[in-house]
């Protein structure tokens, strides 16, 4: 979804139309999906995840700005909650024993399951946000605070490493 | 294999999760006011004249518009009135054009391009020769980005044979933006390329963020910034990345793999001339012992062809000596015509043996059927020198091949990379540049635009396909 298209969407929902929040989440729920995935490498936490963000959404939608950049500001709030999120979790893991949960692996041959098979979480986020966000790499580099040709290199090699796993699991 | 990344957005369409009812339910948090004034209208906001010309009106009212044309310029015509070269543009602002090669031009309140600036590397490529950037500064926008467009076609950054795109980004009055979009489709119609134009107009704040800017909001500011940029692309990246070495740097720009591939492609076009002249030299050093043994040799040492016919003429020889020598002189004068160089001496022609024995067949022949960075870097010493021995000289670029460790070597090469990059894409491009083609109706052109909006969704969407 373009930059434009993202702002007007944004608008009617900061105007109260669900419709237009229905079609955010239609044209996004991919991206934040995957994005919010490279935090918690499960399914099941990235499906809670999913739906506290764009309850977020609903109700912070007073606080984005039209005409400024839609897809930084959902991002944002993805990135907020996921970090709150594993942080409380550390935090009781430190306090209490805490049940690990057994979540189902991802389907081996998937593109999903190879990517966190092969790629680190840097490269998770930098193959997310080109493909799925269509972001720059200047732009990426800016958002994870590294230069861009360190971004162009860490993203081929990730593509590089993704396709020469999935050839071989094919 | 090829669509992993559809696979990939295939399977997150299916495992993303819908969303419950108290997401659902939750009611939206209204604003009390919408802030800013957006960048972007609504179809609802625009004007009744964008309505009209919304995307897909505009396409379906492009071909009658067309006509509509055609038949003011047949009344312009035979009233002895001109278009005006460049349109009517006059709004102060700027634009970007993105092929692969990226630029930003500055626009002046007449409408003319007062400063243009590289945004990569490429684009450097392109104005790397002080006549082509006058070909774009001081004419009217339109002009100037059609300019730049032909001579990214004539590099074959934009093949004018494929369906591809180019992507425009305005920061100036609506009309402006979308005689630049009308010119270019014109000059892509002309061409017979099925080349779209995807337009997008942006705020002066947006575009500024866009390149990487610091400025207020004002036209102004955003103009007189783009008209700092006076350096170079490359110049300006090093500034920034500080913590590089030049010699990285340097790659990053230059691109290590693709210089090695070019030396590749090279040997490859060339291999079977290498292979002759080694035969050629063989067959000469054959005549040459054949001279030095004959029994009819009038010299006991030094027999060698040169000095025995610098010494003798040729009546003193035997009838079988004088065909051996004549043979020999039609060998030495075929070897001239065909590799431009003239063996005067037995040390001369030792000097050829020599170079030809620079690298044996077998590595050559092994360099091109595995070629790796690493054999090509330990024998690219004996590569210069196999292709020379044939008239291809690759000394400038072997001199691109080597590192620069210093902030002046840097800036000397990447001038230098430029230039030789300028030349060598204008001399590969040059065939697909000038193919005839046929050039395409209006409407065709339009039904093509239709055709993508139908299967991509829009033509922004297309550009992302193509840039994925």
């Amino acid at each position: 979804m373009s930059a434009k298209e993202m702002d007007a969407l944004l608008r009617k929902i900061a105007e109260g139309d669900n419709v237009a929040f229905e079609q955010l989440y239609i044209r996004t729920k991919n991206g934040v999906y995957a994005f919010l995935r490279s935090y918690f490498n499960n399914h099941a936490d990235t499906e809670d995840a999913m739906q506290t963000v764009y309850l977020k959404v609903k109700r912070g939608i007073a606080s984005y700005q039209a005409g400024t950049n839609g897809r930084a500001w959902l991002l944002q709030i993805a990135k907020n909650h996921a970090l709150s999120e594993l942080k409380k979790r550390r935090d009781e893991v430190s306090t209490e024993d805490v049940e690990i949960a057994i979540e189902p692996a991802p389907v081996e041959g998937t593109v999903t399951d190879a990517m966190e098979r092969v790629l680190s979480q840097e490269e998770r986020q930098i193959v997310t946000l080109h493909i799925l966000w269509k972001y720059k790499h200047r732009e990426i580099g800016e958002m994870l605070g590294c230069p861009t040709g360190t971004v162009t290199s860490k993203y081929k090699r990730a593509i590089k490493k993704l396709q020469e796993y999935l050839k071989e699991v094919e | 294999m090829k669509n992993w990344k559809k696979r990939w957005e295939d399977e997150l369409s299916n495992i993303t999760p819908t969303l419950n009812e108290e997401v659902k339910n939750e009611p939206i948090s209204v604003a009390q006011e919408v802030k800013n004034r957006p960048i972007v209208r609504t179809e609802e906001e625009l004007p009744w004249y964008k309505k009209l010309f919304s995307t897909p009106k505009r396409i379906a009212a492009f071909a009658s518009a067309c006509g509509v044309c055609a038949l003011t310029l047949g009344l312009s015509l035979a009233f002895g009135l001109q278009p005006k070269g460049g349109g009517a543009v006059s709004a102060a602002g700027a634009v970007s054009v993105q092929i692969n090669p990226e630029v930003v031009f500055s626009i002046d309140e007449d409408g003319k391009v007062s400063a243009v600036a590289a945004m990569n590397t490429d684009a450097d490529v392109i104005l790397s020769d002080s006549a082509r950037v006058a070909a774009m500064k001081g004419k009217p926008v339109a002009d100037a980005v059609k300019t730049f467009v032909d001579y990214a076609a004539r590099l074959g950054y934009l093949d004018l044979s494929t369906p591809d795109a180019v992507r425009v980004t305005s920061c100036t009055d609506e009309d402006t933006a979308e005689f630049i979009g009308d010119c270019l489709q014109d000059y892509f119609c002309e061409k017979g390329a099925y080349i779209v134009v995807v337009e997008e107009s942006v705020s002066a704040a947006e575009f500024a963020e866009y390149i990487g800017l610091a400025v207020d909001t004002s036209i102004e500011s955003l103009t007189e910034s783009i008209q700092s940029l006076t350096a170079p692309y490359f110049t300006r990246y090093a500034e920034s990345q500080t913590d590089k070495t030049f010699e990285d740097l340097y790659f990053e720009q230059v691109e290590k793999a693709e210089l090695e591939e070019t030396f590749k492609a090279l040997l490859a076009d060339h291999v079977e001339k290498i292979r002759k002249h080694i035969a050629d030299v063989q067959a000469i050093s054959v005549q040459e012992q054949a001279i030095r043994t004959h029994a009819d040799n009038p010299m006991w040492i030094l027999g060698d062809y040169w000095t025995v016919k610098n010494r003798y003429a040729a009546e003193e020889f035997t009838a079988n000596f004088a065909s051996c020598m004549s043979e020999m002189e039609n060998l030495l004068a075929a070897y001239e015509r065909e590799y431009g160089k003239q063996i005067v001496s037995a040390l001369d022609f030792q000097r050829v043996v020599d170079d030809c024995n620079a690298m044996p067949l077998e590595t050559l022949t092994e360099l091109l059927v595995n070629f790796t960075a690493e054999l090509f870097a330990g024998n690219s010493a004996y590569i210069q020198q196999l292709l020379q021995n044939i008239g291809v000289d690759v000394s400038q670029l072997f001199r691109l091949y080597e590192a620069p460790e210093s902030a002046a070597a840097y800036l000397e090469k990447m001038n230098e990379f430029v230039v030789i990059r300028y030349q060598e894409l204008e001399e590969r491009g040059k065939e697909t540049y000038e193919k005839v083609r046929t050039e395409i109706d209006k409407s065709e052109y339009s039904a093509h635009i239709e055709s993508l909006i139908e299967e991509y969704g829009s033509l922004q969407a297309y550009w992302d396909f193509l840039q994925n």
